[in-house]
């Protein structure tokens, strides 16, 4: 995948039927079990070998300003391929990340699920929003809400994720880390 | 009501009193003693290349913004317009040809005069009304290889005072070739809840901290290399007008190789001879090596990862992270972009070695709220290498040995300076050597 792919990602395809919109649901579902429960090996099973992962950073922008608000030459906030996910899966894994001790307890809710056919058949464009509850020691607490635009690849019987932007809404990022995956 | 600094500050023996990291009044006296009147980084002339551009920012609490004029001209002035006080600029970068207030309408070029108004025959049949007197009220900008630096104190001496022989230091990342630096576009904001000085006195001269605070992080990209490596041989650390820089000569990759990509480390290698040829041996091996520095009071940076940073007071426990990242111009488009990718993944809100530190200097701050807590003194008294000569000539006051509390106790020095000081003249500033 490729960070232009997922900007091009505009809910413009056509609808998925019943069945597989229950399907990718199910998936899409699960994925976030996976995350809040931190099982994150088995969640890192399920990501595509050529993963993109991309949280752009946000700006206030004027709207006569011609210039994209989001391009691929800014920095991010995420911008993982599926090593360097397994790359951050280690910091956590290592039994010397103190900050993570006693953990983070994290609620993810999604909605406003659509999903579409795309040009590639065993390619589905999938859009969500979230909510992001995580709270920390005595109280020590963060919400954050964003949108999701995703390409989940049907292998099999099973959903892989193979692309996700995530559009996360404030500016300046009103707490202190993205220490969780979304 | 004055607050007597000194009494709370022991920076000979580094005791520090730990209501300074709390008190709103303390704070308050910030704002005006240091925020006011230090010559403050606001932007990379990178940001503002050509005619019209800008981006905003804040000096202290005070939001400004910074453009390129047609005269090429940078400009740095309050985003307040001084009719009734509504900001001028709500957009964090762009281009532009003036600056029109919402409220009504006072329109304000890119050098901040006041060109106009809706109906401003009621300002001509004013009487002692001058357009001239009501510009967006202008701050003294200069600039160092780059950087975009901005007062608002009419006394204070020159950049290039203020700066002193850290200048000599700067040169390592800003001076390394004849194209000199730039910004990678975007700026990473986030909000800390701690005091300003926490993160400002681990940059200036806390490496410490990564031999436990970052063994999780270091484990993930630096465990075939065995780990972090940090020792006081061949390593220093040099402060000069409360700036700080501690810094290794014998690990000099180091910072860089915690991005664990290889392909900047090949960079740094095949740059290191010509450095060398430029700037001597010392210098030639700062760019990438294990160190982090500052520039008082609060722009901070981090060679190898290069990202530099500014902690931008909100309050006495609040802070707001802005963060960029710099590359030499001359670098390749791939090689800015594994930098890119390598500084967020390392210091940025998601970066591995960021999150561990925000914890800390959050809790650090926020104990502070008991009576008893805040009342005690915290240990900055760390001084291995005390009465050790320095074996290489550096300019500054130098210490042997990375591992050491020294930059953060003339830090306290400088801000305790700042903090007592009626004006500029009492505030005393190194001799340049070099």
């Amino acid at each position: 995948m490729t960070r232009d792919q997922l900007l091009a990602l505009e809910a413009k395809g056509e609808h998925v039927n019943m069945q597989t919109f229950f399907d990718i649901q199910r998936f899409v579902n699960h994925e976030i079990y996976l995350l809040n429960h931190e099982i994150l090996d088995k969640w890192a099973d399920n990501l595509e070998d050529d993963l993109i992962y991309w949280a752009p950073i946000r700006e206030n922008i004027l709207r006569r300003n011609r210039t994209p608000e989001i391009t691929t030459t800014r920095v991010s906030l995420f911008e993982e391929d599926k090593d360097s996910i397994m790359m951050r899966l280690k910091r956590n894994d290592s039994g010397m990340c103190w900050t993570e001790d006693p953990p983070t307890r994290q609620v993810t809710a999604i909605s406003n699920l659509e999903a579409f056919h795309t040009d590639k058949a065993d390619e589905f464009e999938v859009h969500t929003v979230f909510t992001l509850y995580r709270s920390r020691f005595e109280r020590d607490d963060s919400t954050l809400m964003g949108r999701r635009k995703d390409i989940w690849r049907k292998v099999g019987d099973e959903y892989r994720l193979a692309g996700r932007l995530i559009l996360l809404q404030q500016s300046t990022l009103l707490t202190k880390n993205l220490n969780v995956f979304m | 009501m004055s607050m007597n600094i000194r009494s709370m500050v022991d920076h000979e023996n580094g005791l520090i009193d730990r209501r300074i990291f709390w008190d709103e009044a303390i704070y308050q006296q910030e704002l005006k003693q240091i925020f006011a009147r230090c010559w403050h980084f606001v932007a990379h002339e990178s940001q503002v290349k050509s005619f019209g551009d800008f981006i905003t920012t804040y000096i202290g609490e005070d939001a400004v913004i910074v453009a390129r004029a047609k005269d090429k001209s940078i400009n740095v002035m309050l985003n307040a317009c001084p009719h009734r006080g509504n900001k001028v600029c709500f957009a964090g970068e762009g281009k532009i040809r003036s600056f029109v207030c919402n409220y009504h309408g006072w329109a304000f070029g890119l050098d901040g005069k006041l060109n106009g108004m809706p109906a401003n025959e009621l300002y001509d049949k004013t009487e002692g009304f001058n357009k001239e007197d009501w510009g967006l009220h202008r701050a003294r900008v200069e600039t160092y290889k780059g950087l975009v630096f901005a007062t608002f104190d009419e006394e204070a001496p020159s950049l290039g005072e203020y700066l002193g022989d850290f200048r000599w230091y700067l040169d390592a990342i800003l001076d390394v070739d004849d194209k000199g630096t730039e910004f990678l576009p975007g700026t990473t904001r986030s909000l800390l809840k701690c005091n300003w000085k926490y993160p400002a006195d681990n940059f200036v001269g806390d490496i410490y901290h990564a031999l436990w605070t970052h063994l999780g992080a270091a484990e993930a990209t630096l465990k075939d290399a065995g780990g972090i490596v940090v020792s006081n041989e061949n390593s220093y650390q040099a402060s000069v007008n409360g700036h700080g820089w501690e810094f290794s000569l014998a690990n000099n990759f180091g910072n860089a190789a915690t991005m664990g990509d290889k392909d900047i480390i090949k960079y740094l290698r095949s740059r290191e001879q010509e450095i060398t040829k430029r700037l001597g041996v010392a210098r030639g091996k700062m760019l990438g090596s294990v160190a982090s520095g500052l520039i008082f009071p609060n722009f901070a940076f981090l060679p190898g990862y290069l990202t530099f940073r500014t902690f931008l007071p909100k309050g006495p426990t609040e802070t707001e992270l802005h963060s960029w990242t710099l590359v030499p111009s001359e670098a390749s488009d791939e090689i800015k972009d594994k930098w890119r990718l390598g500084a967020m993944r390392t210091f940025s809100p998601s970066g591995i070695l960021e999150m561990d530190d925000g914890e800390n200097w959050e809790h650090a701050t926020l104990g502070n709220s008991g009576y008893v807590t805040r009342n005690q003194k915290l240990c900055y008294a760390m001084n291995p290498t005390k009465g050790e000569a320095v074996p290489i000539d550096l300019p500054g006051t130098v210490t042997k040995g990375q591992l050491n509390d020294a930059n953060q106790r003339l830090f306290f020095k400088r801000y305790t300076e700042f903090m007592e000081a009626g004006s500029w003249a009492d505030i005393p500033l190194a001799e340049s050597k070099f």
